[in-house]
C-alpha cells in the first residue's frame, strides 16, 4: 500500500542467490543491456517532463524490464514492461539506472 | 427527452475509437478543439428515451500539463463537467490502463469502465474479475469487446443509470500515505479556507499543487490572496523531499502505481502462459534486424503500388467522365462567358478535386490498416533513427514519404502523429517532398538541357528537396514553441486483427473531411484561379494568357526573378503554378509556342529560346522550392486550424527558393558556362 511499496524491490530478481539488492557492480543504465537481458528499475534521473512521463509509464523503481529487440538501426530499443511493450531511443534510456538481473538460464 | 453528456476517455490503443464507433454509429462531428490542433470528434447517441452526446476526448496516458492533449482532456471534464465518464481500459494491458483510471477518479465526475478487449486478454491467459475491480475502485466496471460490439447495451444501461443517479459510482480515495495526505486535508483546509477556485475539486487541486502542476499553480496565482496558499505548498513540498529524497510528483506517481498493482493483484488472475503471443512472433520477423528494412520497404512499395497504380485505372475513368461532362457542356451550351466559367472554372476545380480521389481512397486505406493493425507503430520504430537524425518522430515518415506521391493527402495523413509540435513540423517541411506533379516539368526542363543526364538530375532534385526539409526542420524545431523535453515514447500495442467496419470507419472519416472541407474551398480557389487568367476580356474574349491578370502579375514578378535567369513567360509560369505544380508546363507550352511555328515542340522552342542549362536547372530548383499549390496550403490551413502556418509556408518556401535557385544559377554558369 502507498509508497511503502516501492522499499520492496527485488522481487523480481529472486533468482539472484547473494547479497543485497541493488549490489553496485550489477548496477548499470538502461541501454546498456542487451536483447533478452533483464533488470530492476532503481531511479529515473533527469527531471521535469520527462521524468515525470517515465515514471507515469510504469518506470518505477523495483519494475522489471526486459530488452525485446534492438531496432534494425540500432536506435530505438524495444522493452516489456508491466505488460506492454514501449519503444525508447538511447539517449532516454540512458537515464533509466537498473540492477541487471543474472541470466537464468 | 434529457441529454446525457458522456466524456470518452482512455489511452491510446485501449479501443477507444473503436468503442466511440461501435456507440454512435455514423452520428459524428469531427472538428478541432476551439484554438488548437487537436481533433474533437463528438457523436450522438439515441436509446429509449435518452440521447447521449458523446464527446470522444484525446487518447492519453496520463492528464499532466505537459501536453495539450492531456490539459484538453481534464479541462473538458473539469469545465463542462459531463454527467459521466466513460473510461475505456484495455483488459490484456491493465496495469498501465488504470493509471489514468485512477487520475479521472480524482476529477469528482461520476464513472463508468468499460474494461475493454476481454477476448484479447484472455487468449494471453489474463481474467479480470470485473466486479472485483468495481468494487475496489467504487466505479461500475463492465466488460465489452469494441470491435465485435459486445456488451454495448450493458454499458448504455449502466451508462443510463449512473447519469440518473440510480447507480452508485463514487470513486474510492486513493490512499497516499500519511506524510501525503497529511498534507493534503492541510491543503484541502486552506483551499476552503481562502476559497480559492471553488468550482474545483479541492482534494484534486491540493494533489495538483503538491505535484507542481504549472497550469494549476498559474491559475491559483492569479486567485486574490493566494499568497498563504502557495507558501505553504512550497514548505510542505520541501519538507516531503527532505523525508523520502525524493520529488512530491514522484511519489504520487509511485503511490498511485502502488494502489494499482494492489487492485490488478487482487483482481486479476493469470493463467501462466509462456509460449510467445502470435503478435511476439510476428515481431521478430517484422522487425528483424535484417529483415525488418526490406519487408518494411516491400510495404511502402506496396501502398504506393496500390496508391497510384491501381488508384490509376479508376482516376483515368473519372478522367473520361469529366471530358464527357466537358464535351457535352460544350456541345450544350452557346461559346461565351458561363460556358467558360462552367468548363474551365469549375470543371477544372471539381476535376482536380475529384480526378484524384480514388488515389486518396487507395492511400487512406492503406495507411488505415497500418494504423488498425499496429503496424504504423512498427514503421515508426524502424524508421525513428532515420528521421530522428531530421529531428523528427519516426511516425513522421510516412507522412513525409506519401508527399511524393502528393502533398494534400500527406499533410492529412499527419494525424496519426500524437505531438503536436512534431505534426506541425512534420505538415510545414512536407511541401519540400517532390510531389508528383512537379516532375513534368523536371521530364521537360531534364530531357531539354540535360539528355543522357535526366536521372542523375532529377534523383538530384529529390535529394535537394529531402536535404532543405532537414535543414528547415532542425530551423523551425528550434523556433517553434518547445514543449517540455518530452521523451520518445513508443508504445509498441500487439498486432490486431482490422475489422472492416473499423477501416470503414477510418477511410471515411478522411475522405469525409477531404471532399468536404477541401473539396469546397479549392473549387473556389480554382474558379478564382481562372478568373485572373480569363480576365480581362478583349472583346468580350479571353486575353492571351500574358495579357491576363495572372500574366501582368508574371510580368511584374519578371525583375524579381530575373537575377535567377528567368525571363518574363518563366515567371508567368511559375505564377500559374501556384493553381496546380503541373499547371508549370501547359503554360509555358502556350508562352513559348505562341507565334512559333507550329510544328515546333516546347523542347526545340525552349532551346531555340537561348536558356541556358544553368537558368533551365535553377528553374527546376525553384519550382521544387517555391509555393505549394492552392490545395496544399489549403490542407495545411484546414489542418493546423489557422492561416498562420500556409503563410510561414508561402514565405519560408519562397525565400529558400529564391536563394537556392539564385545559388545554383550562379555557380551554374560557373560550371555550366
Amino acid at each position: 500500500m502507498g509508497f511503502r511499496w516501492r522499499w520492496r524491490r527485488g522481487r523480481g530478481c529472486r533468482r539472484r542467490e547473494e547479497g543485497i539488492c541493488p549490489r553496485m557492480e550489477n548496477l548499470t543504465t538502461l541501454d546498456e543491456l542487451r536483447t533478452g537481458e533483464e533488470g530492476l528499475i532503481v531511479k529515473v534521473l533527469g527531471n521535469g517532463a520527462f521524468r515525470q512521463r517515465l515514471l507515469e509509464m510504469g518506470f518505477l523503481p523495483g519494475t522489471r524490464i526486459r530488452v525485446i529487440r534492438y531496432a534494425p538501426l540500432e536506435d530505438p530499443v524495444e522493452y516489456e514492461l508491466k505488460g506492454y511493450h514501449v519503444a525508447l531511443r538511447h539517449e532516454e534510456a540512458a537515464k533509466v539506472l537498473v540492477e541487471k538481473c543474472p541470466k537464468s538460464s | 427527452m434529457s441529454e446525457i453528456v458522456v466524456a470518452l476517455a482512455g489511452n491510446p490503443n485501449s479501443g477507444k475509437t473503436t468503442l466511440f464507433n461501435a456507440l454512435t454509429g455514423a452520428r459524428q462531428k469531427v472538428g478541432n478543439w476551439p484554438g488548437v490542433t487537436v481533433e474533437k470528434k463528438e457523436g450522438e447517441l439515441r436509446t429509449n428515451g435518452h440521447l447521449f452526446r458523446i464527446v470522444d476526448l484525446p487518447g492519453t496516458y496520463s492528464l499532466t500539463p505537459y501536453s495539450l492533449e492531456e490539459v484538453i482532456a481534464r479541462n473538458f471534464i473539469l469545465e463542462e463537467k459531463p454527467h459521466v465518464i466513460l473510461n475505456v481500459v484495455d483488459a490484456s494491458n491493465l496495469e498501465r490502463n488504470l493509471y489514468l483510471t485512477v487520475q479521472l477518479m480524482e476529477l469528482g465526475r461520476p464513472m463508468v469502465i468499460a474494461l475493454n478487449m476481454i477476448d484479447v486478454a484472455k487468449s494471453r491467459g489474463i481474467y479480470v474479475d470485473a466486479e472485483n475491480l468495481s468494487r475496489l475502485l467504487g466505479v461500475p466496471v463492465v466488460p465489452t469487446v469494441g470491435t465485435k460490439g459486445l456488451g454495448m447495451e450493458d454499458l448504455i444501461g449502466v451508462l443510463i443509470e449512473v447519469a440518473e443517479g440510480r447507480r452508485e459510482s463514487r470513486p474510492v480515495h486513493l490512499y497516499y500515505g500519511r506524510e501525503i495526505e497529511e498534507a493534503l486535508s492541510e491543503l484541502v483546509d486552506l483551499l476552503e479556507e481562502l476559497h480559492l477556485l471553488p468550482a474545483y475539486p479541492r482534494r484534486w487541486l491540493a494533489l495538483k499543487l503538491l505535484e507542481g502542476d504549472r497550469e494549476v499553480l498559474s491559475r491559483v496565482q492569479r486567485e486574490e490572496g493566494a499568497e498563504p496558499l502557495l507558501s505553504r505548498v512550497r514548505e510542505i513540498s520541501s519538507r516531503l523531499r527532505q523525508i523520502f529524497d525524493e520529488s512530491p510528483e514522484a511519489l504520487i506517481v509511485e503511490a498511485r502505481y502502488g494502489f494499482i498493482s494492489g487492485a490488478v493483484r487482487e483482481a486479476v488472475r493469470i493463467s501462466a502462459i509462456s509460449r510467445k503471443t502470435f503478435s511476439e512472433r510476428l515481431d521478430d520477423i517484422l522487425t528483424h534486424r535484417l529483415l525488418g528494412f526490406p519487408i518494411f520497404i516491400g510495404v511502402m512499395y506496396l501502398l504506393f503500388y496500390l496508391t497510384f497504380k491501381l488508384g490509376a485505372y479508376p482516376v483515368a475513368w473519372l478522367e473520361d467522365l469529366l471530358k464527357f461532362t466537358e464535351e457535352s457542356l460544350r456541345g450544350l451550351l452557346p461559346p461565351g462567358l458561363l460556358r467558360e466559367v462552367l468548363v474551365e472554372g469549375v470543371l477544372g476545380g471539381v476535376g482536380g478535386v475529384l480526378v484524384y480521389l480514388p488515389n486518396i481512397l487507395f492511400l487512406f486505406l492503406g495507411i488505415s490498416l497500418f494504423e488498425d493493425t499496429g503496424y504504423l507503430a512498427r514503421a515508426a520504430f524502424i524508421m525513428d533513427r532515420v528521421m530522428h537524425s531530421l529531428g523528427l518522430h519516426g511516425k513522421a515518415f510516412i507522412p513525409l514519404l506519401m508527399g511524393f506521391g502528393c502533398n494534400v493527402p500527406a499533410i492529412m495523413a499527419t494525424r496519426t502523429m500524437e505531438n503536436p509540435r512534431e505534426r506541425l513540423l512534420t505538415i510545414l517541411i512536407n511541401p519540400l517532398m517532390s510531389c508528383s506533379a512537379r516532375f513534368p516539368v523536371y521530364i521537360l526542363f531534364a530531357g531539354t538541357f540535360f539528355r543522357g543526364h535526366e536521372t542523375q538530375v532529377v534523383f538530384g532534385l529529390y535529394a535537394l528537396g529531402i536535404i532543405m526539409a532537414a535543414v528547415v526542420a532542425r530551423f523551425f524545431g528550434r523556433i517553434l514553441v518547445k514543449e517540455e523535453d518530452l521523451p520518445f515514447v513508443l508504445e509498441l500495442p500487439p498486432y490486431r486483427l482490422p475489422t472492416l467496419r473499423g477501416l470503414f470507419f477510418h477511410v471515411w472519416d478522411r475522405t469525409r473531411i477531404y471532399l468536404r472541407k477541401m473539396g469546397g474551398v479549392i473549387l473556389v480557389a480554382s474558379v478564382l484561379l481562372w478568373a485572373f487568367s480569363a480576365f480581362p476580356r478583349t472583346g468580350g474574349r479571353p486575353p492571351e494568357l500574358s495579357r491576363s491578370y495572372i500574366g501582368k502579375a508574371g510580368r511584374v514578378l519578371e525583375p524579381v526573378l530575373a537575377p535567377l535567369g528567368f525571363d518574363w513567360r518563366m515567371s508567368v509560369a511559375l505564377v500559374t503554378g501556384f493553381v496546380a505544380k503541373e499547371v508549370v508546363v501547359s503554360s509555358l507550352g502556350v508562352l513559348y509556342k505562341a507565334g512559333e511555328q507550329t510544328t515546333q515542340t516546347l523542347e526545340q522552342a525552349l532551346q531555340a529560346s537561348g536558356l541556358s542549362p544553368a537558368a533551365a536547372l535553377a528553374f527546376m530548383v525553384f519550382v521544387l522550392l517555391y509555393v505549394p499549390c492552392v490545395g496544399t496550403l489549403i490542407a495545411i490551413w484546414k489542418e493546423t486550424g489557422s492561416l498562420k502556418y500556409p503563410l510561414i509556408n508561402v514565405a519560408y518556401q519562397l525565400i529558400l527558393a529564391w536563394v537556392m535557385a539564385f545559388l545554383v544559377y550562379r555557380l551554374g554558369l560557373l560550371w555550366l558556362g
